[in-house]
């Protein structure tokens, strides 16, 4: 009697450890499903990041400036261009803000600007403001003096 | 007497004007934050001409290109600015159209020319006229190298004077009016010349 009471005590017990180590692994799964779904989210993020205009174009920018002969950096220039509705979208460039007034150089086109950083090797404007149209063409440009 | 008591009377209302009209320029004036963007921004031209310049002046440079950064470089001045040339080899100096001086510049007669611009500083900061615009100097230094393959060579160092001239304009972009401070160079005259 007291033989099938212990053999039936230590069938629950190992019956509940059983049922504890899948409730772990269950659980662990689950943990690294979410992870794996949270890095896939912070992939897919990323990957939008680097497509977006502003993005995209201040790669162009280095890639004009740090060019080392005129026809890498045109071949930057006209892949650059197709970002842009047309050569001469207007580029603004604030050179100071205060008081909500914004001081402006003259304004100049994205043609003019990339071969200006051509000519320059300078690349000390940072993109402020994009805006774009139905088709994600850039159609206004704001840059921001950084005096670095 | 009575006349003497009207010309007092008419230079005063005189002089009350032009005190007027010099606190009107005055509380017009800018704050030092957005002046100092502004003495930056001509400082920038200026940098900006200096390598105009050296693109121009490089044997290297293909003539299209030079061609297209002379437009640039000539947009950067005034109308009918003149630059000072000078050389060591004669007294004066001669002034020429800012294109012109470009011309001749891609076409001297070397085979590699090197020109670098240095120490570039305000020697005259830039002031609030009564008219509205700003007006300043900048300094420059020039050391010019010229090198033949037949063994001629000329160098020489000249301090130059940019006269700067500061605009406040408007535009319209995309249908919205943009003000804009529109920095231009006058004459470079040439100060000094020396090896």
């Amino acid at each position: 009697m007291e033989a099938e009471a212990a053999e039936k005590a230590r069938i629950e017990r190992e019956n509940a450890e059983r049922q504890k180590q899948q409730e772990e692994l269950a659980k662990r799964e689950a943990e690294e499903k979410a992870k794996r779904e949270a890095e896939e989210l912070l992939r897919q993020q990323a990957a939008r990041r680097e497509s977006a205009p502003a993005v995209k174009l201040g790669q162009y920018f280095n890639a004009i400036t740090g060019s080392t002969n005129a026809t890498a950096a045109n071949n930057s220039i006209n892949e650059a261009l197709t970002l842009f509705a047309s050569p001469d979208v207007p580029v603004l460039i604030v050179i100071s803000e205060s008081g909500g007034i914004k001081d402006y150089d003259k304004p100049t086109t994205i043609r003019n600007y990339l071969n200006y950083l051509k000519d320059q090797k300078k690349n000390i404007n940072e993109i402020s403001n994009v805006q774009t149209d139905s088709s994600g063409k850039i159609t206004e440009l704001e840059l921001r003096k950084s005096y670095k | 007497m009575f006349n003497n008591r009207y010309k007092c009377g008419t230079f005063l209302l005189l002089f009350c004007s032009l005190s007027l009209l010099n606190l009107q320029a005055q509380t017009a004036d800018i704050s030092p934050e957005r002046k100092q963007a502004i003495d930056s921004l001509a400082l920038e031209k200026v940098r900006d001409l200096s390598k105009y310049i050296s693109i121009i002046g490089n044997k290297k440079t293909a003539f299209s290109e030079a061609t297209r950064v002379m437009d640039r470089a000539e947009e950067l001045f005034a109308p009918d600015s003149e630059m000072g040339v000078s050389s060591l080899n004669r007294k004066e100096v001669n002034y020429y159209k800012v294109r012109k001086y470009f011309e001749r510049l891609m076409a001297l007669n070397y085979d590699r020319v090197t020109i670098q611009w240095y120490n570039i500083h305000y020697i005259s900061d830039l002031e609030r006229q009564p008219d509205g615009r700003y007006v300043g100097v900048i300094t420059i230094y020039q050391r010019f190298e010229g090198e033949s393959d037949d063994g001629l060579k000329y160098k020489d160092t000249t301090k130059k004077d940019i006269t700067i001239y500061v605009d406040r304009k408007k535009t319209q972009i995309q249908g919205r009016m943009i003000e804009f401070w529109d920095v231009l160079l006058g004459d470079i005259r040439v100060t000094e010349t020396g090896a």
